[in-house]
């Protein structure tokens, strides 16, 4: 058999441009916290790939029009300059035009093949986000808290999704994801703390000189998610402990390094937290 | 640029010795709580006060039966939550808080193994939060004491950073399958020691029997872990701190092994069963207690090459 060249089995420039405008990874990311809220309540499979796929635009299109929105301050930045906007690739029209007809397209979806109220929490994700926790970003550092909120619905999509209705289990995906994200947030915004205070955000990490009051807000939250992975199971626990430790490391000794490991076992923990959920 | 910031070397200097006494005090009420807490599981009271986070309505119920383990340990674990608070406002520190914060969603759980008449995964849960307060008490201790004070005038040198994490790490998923022990109530599900039914592998597998199997597992598992990193240390001097305490734990491990065996051989008494949670504990505070030692050591060694810190430290 032949090998295919590498280079010819990447997308075509323009389709890796879009994707890139969607922000694809943190779309497969929204995909797996949905798809674990999703099997909580149901396993019928053909739901699922509706709830994924009009989630899937939703999420897409929710991070193409932040992209569209922060294309100046992106330019800015050295760990976003080029992305497809800033870099000249895709013109902002088209990037709006894109981005605001596949949120369109994948809210009237989900209510028409999965239910009207996962559509709603759908379109809130996308209005708070780009409408609240945006134009925050620029203004005050309880963004990140704020942002958090957005980002927690997708698995209480899932579970809307499957059992039409609002209910403790999608609750308690719901704290897992928003507790996650503080922790989590706290180190990649430490990581990049210079690039973001160029672009002018109020981030925490970016007022906050000596990285004190970063830390302390990552333990914080490491501390109440220890009560809300309770709710989970004890391995939960475990894992969130682990990311207490890590944090509590983070506060001692601030450096790049030590943020890197506290993101690193922030992202373990999400993934044992939503196996677990749907296990249990 | 280097962002390195390292506050902890700050902890002693600035300690106020009433402070370090403080700390000292909390840690040692931690001890006592655990041992209150086991107390619960041991006898039985879990649900012997139906109600919190008051019982049976009140403060102070009649200490009469059940009673008295259960509301006893409310009124310890409210101690150390008044300790904690104080020791939070006092040192000024952020695992300050994180102890407080732990102690508060501790007791959360707590009440919530009482509303859900004791489902086993919050009580597990409640018994591994314990251990993680506990850490806490005893890191904060370790770091206002006069103890670390002197590592500071330690010869510098390579510790073993990696093995000693590794230990904490261990011991912790041993206390983790012995919470499970406990409140599956497998502690006689294999009623002879050191054998199993009088084999070395039990004859039958039920769910009981496995938990407590791999609990014995485990007990070797750290055995071995515990001789390895002592072993390790044997090449430092005799009162270097680092082998003081590899000394500690293994006198440690060895007393827990016994405590275990006791457990069994005994019928499972609740004081002796509650000693075996409380050395178990000890055994995980003391290991964090090396792992902390060995850390600063190899921090110190890192700060004397300034080559190696700019390599790792520098940001991009």
């Amino acid at each position: 058999m032949t090998a295919i060249p590498l280079a010819a089995r990447r997308p075509p420039l323009a389709l890796r441009d879009y994707l890139e405008l969607s922000k694809a990874r943190i779309v497969a990311m929204v995909l797996i916290t949905t798809a674990a809220g999703f099997a909580m309540g149901s396993h019928d499979w053909l739901l699922l790939l509706n709830t994924l796929v009009g989630t899937a635009l939703v999420a897409a299109g929710t991070n193409a029009l932040n992209q569209y929105v922060e294309r100046e301050h992106d330019a800015k930045m050295r760990r976003t300059r080029l992305r497809p906007l800033p870099d000249g690739r895709i013109s902002p029209r088209a990037a709006l035009l894109f981005s605001s007809a596949i949120s369109l397209i994948g809210t009237v979806y989900l209510g028409l093949a999965v239910n009207w109220l996962t559509a709603a929490l759908g379109a809130f994700t996308l209005t708070s986000y780009i409408f609240v926790y945006t134009p925050l970003k620029r203004v005050s550092t309880i963004c990140t808290l704020i942002g958090a909120l957005p980002g927690a619905i997708p698995p209480l999509m899932g579970w809307t999704a499957a059992t039409g209705r609002l209910g403790t289990p999608g609750w308690i995906a719901f704290a897992i994801v928003f507790l996650w994200q503080l922790p989590h947030f706290m180190a990649i915004s430490w990581i990049y703390r210079e690039d973001y205070g160029r672009a002018g955000f109020a981030m925490l990490a970016v007022r906050d000189e000596d990285g004190r009051a970063t830390a302390r807000q990552a333990i914080l939250y490491s501390v109440l998610l220890l009560g809300v992975s309770a709710l989970v199971g004890p391995i939960a626990v475990v894992a969130s402990a682990a990311l207490l430790a890590v944090s509590i490391l983070f506060a001692v000794s601030r450096t790049t390094r030590n943020a890197r490991r506290l993101f690193m076992t922030s992202n373990i923990y999400l993934i044992i937290a939503m196996v677990l959920l749907v296990v249990r | 640029m280097i962002d390195s910031k390292n506050t902890a070397a700050r902890y002693v200097d600035e300690t106020p010795v009433w402070l370090r006494r403080f700390t000292k005090l909390t840690a040692v009420w931690a001890v006592f709580l655990l041992f209150a807490g086991a107390q619960v599981t041991s006898t039985g009271s879990g649900l012997a006060v139906p109600d919190w986070p008051l019982s049976y309505g009140m403060f102070f119920p009649p200490m009469i039966g059940g009673i008295f383990y259960e509301h006893g340990h409310r009124i310890v674990a409210g101690v150390f939550g008044i300790l904690t608070l104080i020791e939070a406002i006092w040192l000024r520190r952020a695992i300050g808080w994180a102890l407080f914060g732990t102690t508060v969603v501790q007791a959360l759980i707590g009440g919530l193994t009482v509303k859900l008449l004791l489902p086993k995964p919050v009580s597990i849960s409640h018994a591994v939060v314990a251990e993680i307060a506990f850490c806490l008490a005893v890191s904060i201790a370790f770091f206002c004491s006069r103890g670390y004070r002197k590592l500071q005038s330690v010869e510098r040198g390579a510790a073993p950073t990696g093995l000693t994490t590794a230990l904490v790490a261990i011991v912790f998923l041993q206390i983790f399958a012995g919470a499970m022990v406990r409140h599956f109530g497998a502690a006689l599900a294999i009623p002879d020691f050191p054998l199993s039914f009088g084999r070395i592998v039990p004859p039958v597998m039920t769910l009981p029997v496995t938990i407590n199997f791999i609990h014995r597992c485990g007990a070797l598992v750290v055995l071995a872990a515990v001789i390895a990193t002592f072993v390790r240390l044997r090449r430092y001097e005799p009162r270097h701190p680092l082998r003081q305490l590899a000394t500690l734990l293994l006198s440690l491990v060895a007393l827990q092994i016994f405590l275990g065996a006791a457990t069994i051989w005994t019928g499972r008494q609740p004081v002796i069963a509650s000693m075996h949670v409380v050395t178990g504990a000890s055994t995980l505070a003391l290991s964090l207690v090396l792992a902390l030692t060995a850390r600063t050591v190899a921090w110190r060694a890192r700060r004397q090459q300034p080559g190696a810190l700019l390599a790792s430290e520098v940001t991009a």
